[in-house]
């Protein structure tokens, strides 16, 4: 036998209004888990993605030299080699790799098409350097000074502008799934408390008789608000779960993508907590709001 | 009987502001009731039962006046305390059985004293043996729509002495039911006051059964004459 009032006369589960509702809160709990699991892949990824750039520099040397004159290989090969040793040698270098001309081809054969043959093509060097410390400015200044010494025509990117364009891209894709993480809770709360509101109205007369019996506001109320608690929290609960079982296989689906396109999607353990706060989150929301509901409207009763 | 007074009304009035119109329902209205003591309430419709009973109930707040239950006057205190002592020392009982639809007989007769701080298991053992008294126990799980009207009205009155309260109101108890039954309730009331000494004030339009009660209040004018 359960004596609970409120629960019987807010939240019975086998009425069809509460059934409605906690299906409600379960599609929500379900929107607001994939918006966070998305937030969270995209700052994975926005860090992968930044971390892979922010630490590299890519100098080129020109296939041509300042008044347009092609340059043989062999200059090349020895402006490339004297480039090498200086950086080499440079404290906070951690790393350099010369191209070879193969992959240089693999890198602008996209652009040339397979009928444009680049065997007779002059191509320019690149080499890849990678700092110890991804925005150190001396360092990157000390890098330009060398090579500029070694080869006044060369270019050293630092590829600040595509970081720049890369880090505002991501914010604003954070801030979407934030924004629907944030939205969708919120019409949670606003369907459960106008679910409570809805109930206190059609239970008036229960409500007069409790008051009849001697029940104070703040007891009727806290029956009411126990019950929430307690449907709303298993809602949560549910859809926090089926959100992530739906993330689950999206992310096995999006597998092969991810091998060939993207960084290793993966987020780290701390990340998992934010899956335990949603439907505490939810629930605790979902708390005040029907907490505030049923004590104005108490207050608003004869 | 015991003559301990369990009610003192003094000079109560009720005015209800409607626009610019003031309504008088009631005009001073004083008596007393003793314990044990079965009062009848009687007066046309609109005289004003429902609206003293109301007040006597703690439910309404007079406009001028006092109220005494056992002791304690009802006009000093917030509405924390005015609710306290109506869980503790009144009880309900109306023309329409009043009870929670989605909830058992028993789980009715349990209520009152849930909120008044019972354990379940305490208040499920006094509900069993109200019911009991009133020949309920077969009927306890049922809900009051699988119920008679008699029987509904007796699980009222004993939702009403669940608290044991000093003072039971009954605004026309009999009113819905057929002669018998209306008899039988009747007689089960008569029983309890005289019983347990619970004073009770029972609001009726039927003279015969005013006249069964130790005493009657005639409700005319706002007054009792």
């Amino acid at each position: 036998m359960i004596l609970r009032p409120a629960k019987k006369m807010l939240l019975n589960s086998g009425d069809d209004g509460t059934r409605f509702i906690m299906l409600v809160v379960v599609m929500m709990s379900v929107l607001s888990t994939l918006a966070v699991g998305g937030a969270l892949t995209l700052a994975h990824l926005r860090s992968t993605w930044v971390d892979a750039v922010a630490g590299h520099i890519t100098i080129e040397i020109p296939a041509s030299d300042g008044q347009g004159l092609v340059r043989s290989p062999d200059t090349l090969h020895e402006k490339a080699t004297a480039a090498y040793a200086a950086l080499s040698s440079t404290p906070g270098v951690t790393r350099v790799d010369i191209l070879d001309r193969r992959d240089v081809e693999k890198l602008v054969s996209p652009w040339l098409g397979e009928a444009v043959s680049t065997n007779d093509m002059p191509l320019p060097v690149l080499i890849g350097v990678t700092l110890s410390a991804p925005n150190d400015e001396a360092l990157t200044q000390s890098i330009r000074s060398k090579v500029s010494a070694i080869d006044p025509p060369s270019i050293v990117e630092t590829h600040q502008s595509w970081l720049a364009d890369l880090r505002r891209f991501s914010l604003i894709l954070l801030l979407a799934a934030g924004g629907m993480a944030t939205i969708t809770i919120a019409c949670c709360i606003v369907a459960v408390a106008g679910a409570v509101a809805a109930r206190l109205s059609e239970h008036q007369n229960d409500i007069d008789l409790l008051h009849v019996m001697g029940a104070t506001d703040a007891y009727i109320g806290q029956e009411f608000v126990d019950s929430v608690v307690r449907s709303v929290g298993g809602a949560a609960v549910i859809g926090t779960v089926l959100g992530l079982i739906f993330i689950k296989i999206g992310a096995a689906v999006a597998g092969e993508i991810q091998n060939a396109m993207l960084p290793a999607m993966a987020w780290k353990m701390a990340d998992n907590l934010w899956f335990l706060i949603l439907p505490a989150l939810v629930t605790l929301l979902c708390y005040f709001a029907a907490r505030f509901t049923v004590l104005r409207s108490l207050g608003t009763m004869p | 009987m015991n003559n301990a007074p369990v009610l003192h009304v003094s000079a109560l009035t009720r005015v209800y502001e409607q626009a610019e119109n003031k309504l008088h329902v009631l005009n001073g209205v004083s008596f007393t009731l003793a314990a044990g003591e079965m009062v009848a309430l009687m007066g046309q419709s609109g005289s004003g039962k429902s609206t003293l009973l109301q007040c006597v109930g703690l439910l309404d707040t007079p406009t001028s006046g006092t109220i005494e239950i056992t002791g304690r006057p009802a006009q000093s205190m917030d509405d924390g305390e005015r609710t306290a002592l109506r869980r503790e020392s009144i009880g309900f009982v109306y023309q329409a059985h009043h009870l929670l639809p989605e909830f058992s007989a028993l789980e009715n007769v349990m209520l009152p004293m849930m909120i008044a701080g019972q354990s379940r298991a305490q208040a499920a053992e006094r509900a069993m043996k109200m019911l009991e008294a009133m020949g309920l126990a077969p009927r306890a799980e049922h809900r009051p729509a699988r119920l008679s009207g008699g029987e509904q009205q007796r699980v009222s009155i004993a939702r009403a002495l669940a608290n044991r309260p000093k003072l039971l109101l009954a605004d026309e108890p009999t009113g819905n039911l057929d002669p018998d039954t209306a008899e039988h309730v009747y007689r089960m009331l008569e029983a309890i006051v005289r019983k347990t000494g619970v004073a009770m004030l029972m609001a009726t339009h039927n003279p015969d059964l005013a006249a069964r009660m130790d005493r009657t209040l005639r409700l005319k004018g706002g007054l009792i004459t």
